[in-house]
């Protein structure tokens, strides 16, 4: 049987050197306009609009038909006339009014649902169990029924919205306290946080991305 | 004392005791003992090291004396009187480096509990805040955010914070095993340092010899499953004249630890 050569390690002599901090060499230098330029996500994104601008208004032109594709230019014009004469800005109120009244009164029931949530074990089940009922419904099946409860006016469209607005908030807020790390909900019992003071000063800033992040999914 | 150079010892009061103390917790579907019928007591200005395997039950203990465990037999009592519940008089510093708020800067992380306690008023607790974060040699980074910070830079943070409180006594949670080696002789160190200056009482949860050797006075031996006492040692200042005198302490503690079995030291000693 041939012996199997296992190599041996002789000793080498220790190596000593002064760092020369790179002399000559440019450690740190600004990249080429155009590169710097090309790696702005805003820039590029301008890009692309005025290019789709372009595309639409060509395609306009080539269909030729006022009334059924209007060109970019006229659009433009229609939107500006509008302003000035204050149509579209008072139209623009009233929806934005409803709208942030949805949002209100969701965020409202959101947050006194959650807050149950994070004081009593029920409160976490019963949330649960709303969530996973009506966050499915989509809010058109219920306009109907909103409609037979507060008539034609605002009320119904508040309702609908806020049903929209309620179970997003409530669940990513839900499972953002639920994420916060258990150091965390410790250090907060260290330092004597109890119940909405805990839920202000730790809980909620803890789980903020999830709570916006449900906001802006509402 | 300066011309003679005999140090003289202050009287230290027993600031807490813990007697007969069993602690249970529940794994969803277990009860585990983890420690059982413990005794000890620590004296004001004590840097008190828990050291045992893991599943000697020392963090629960440490978790106990910061009130979020209530013991199922003896009781402990913080000067005197019986600890129920978490409370500011024990500040805890944790292992992970997630116990800093990370919406906050550094100053704001040290102020946080000088504030939120009643205890100071905001720019009484700036500056009390302050005052501790130049303890620390963190200055420069006052104004920064937790995410900025390196991990030795975290638990220096914690640790101000928690001494900011100037609480009755500091519970460490393993707070340097997340560190590597190099930063972690450092932070102890820098702990004896601060020791040295302030003389805070501190109970210091360890799973390695070296460290607990380093850094404490009193040395609690735990055995695992459950943690019983198996001994407490005086661990001799770090300034003891006679050379060589860690290797033999180590060497003790081993042999009590793992008596029976074959078990190697521990790698982070």
């Amino acid at each position: 049987m041939p012996d199997t050569l296992l190599p041996s390690l002789a000793p080498r002599p220790d190596i000593r050197r002064t760092p020369t901090g790179g002399s000559g060499l440019v450690v740190q230098r600004s990249l080429p306009l155009g590169e710097r330029l090309n790696n702005m996500s805003g820039l590029r994104k301008v890009f692309l609009l005025i290019a789709l601008a372009v595309i639409w208004e060509a395609y306009a032109r080539w269909v030729d038909n006022e009334l059924l594709f209007p060109t970019f230019t006229a659009t433009i014009q229609a939107m500006l006339t509008n302003i000035a004469n204050g149509v579209l800005p008072a139209r623009i109120w009233v929806s934005l009014r409803i709208l942030l009244m949805g949002y209100g009164v969701g965020i409202a029931v959101a947050a006194a649902l959650t807050c149950v949530a994070v004081g009593f074990r029920l409160g976490a089940d019963l949330l649960e169990v709303l969530t996973a009922m009506f966050n499915p419904l989509p809010a058109i099946a219920l306009l109907p029924l909103a409609m037979i409860w507060f008539g034609l006016g605002t009320g119904s469209l508040v309702f609908v919205l806020a049903h929209s607005v309620v179970w997003a908030v409530a669940l990513n807020a839900h499972s953002g306290f639920l994420s916060v790390p258990r150091t965390l909900r410790m250090l907060g019992r260290n330092y004597n946080l109890h119940g909405i003071r805990y839920i202000r000063k730790i809980l909620v800033p803890a789980a903020f991305p999830h709570i916006l992040t449900g906001l802006k999914i509402a | 004392m300066s011309e003679t150079r005999k140090i003289t010892y202050l009287p230290q009061e027993t600031l807490l005791d813990v007697s007969g103390v069993t602690l249970q917790y529940r794994t969803g579907q277990q009860l585990v003992t983890a420690t059982y019928r413990v005794d000890f007591s620590i004296k004001s200005s004590d840097r008190f090291v828990l050291l045992g395997p893991s599943g000697c039950g020392k963090s629960t203990l440490l978790k106990a004396v910061g009130g979020y465990l209530e013991p199922v037999e003896g009781e402990i009592r913080l000067r005197g009187k019986r600890i129920t519940r978490p409370g500011p008089d024990r500040m805890m510093v944790f292992q992970e480096f997630d116990q800093l708020l990370p919406w906050m800067s550094v100053l704001g992380n040290v102020m946080f509990p000088l504030v939120e306690t009643g205890k100071l008023g905001s720019s009484a607790a700036r500056e009390k805040a302050m005052e501790y974060i130049r303890k620390v040699n963190l200055v420069r980074v006052a104004d920064s955010y937790p995410h900025t910070l390196s991990g030795g830079m975290k638990q220096r943070v914690a640790i101000a914070r928690g001494m900011a409180m100037e609480p009755d006594i500091l519970l460490m949670d393993e707070p340097f095993a997340a560190l590597d080696a190099l930063t972690r002789r450092q932070m102890q160190e820098e702990l004896l340092q601060l020791w040295a200056d302030t003389r805070f009482t501190v109970m210091f949860v360890t799973h390695s010899i070296g460290e607990a050797i380093k850094i404490g006075n009193r040395i609690l031996l735990l055995s695992p499953h459950p943690g019983e006492v198996v001994a407490e040692l005086n661990c001799p200042p770090p300034d003891s004249d006679e050379p060589g005198w860690q290797t033999h302490v180590e060497r003790r503690i081993n042999d009590m630890l793992f008596a029976g079995a074959d078990t190697k030291a521990d790698p982070h000693a």
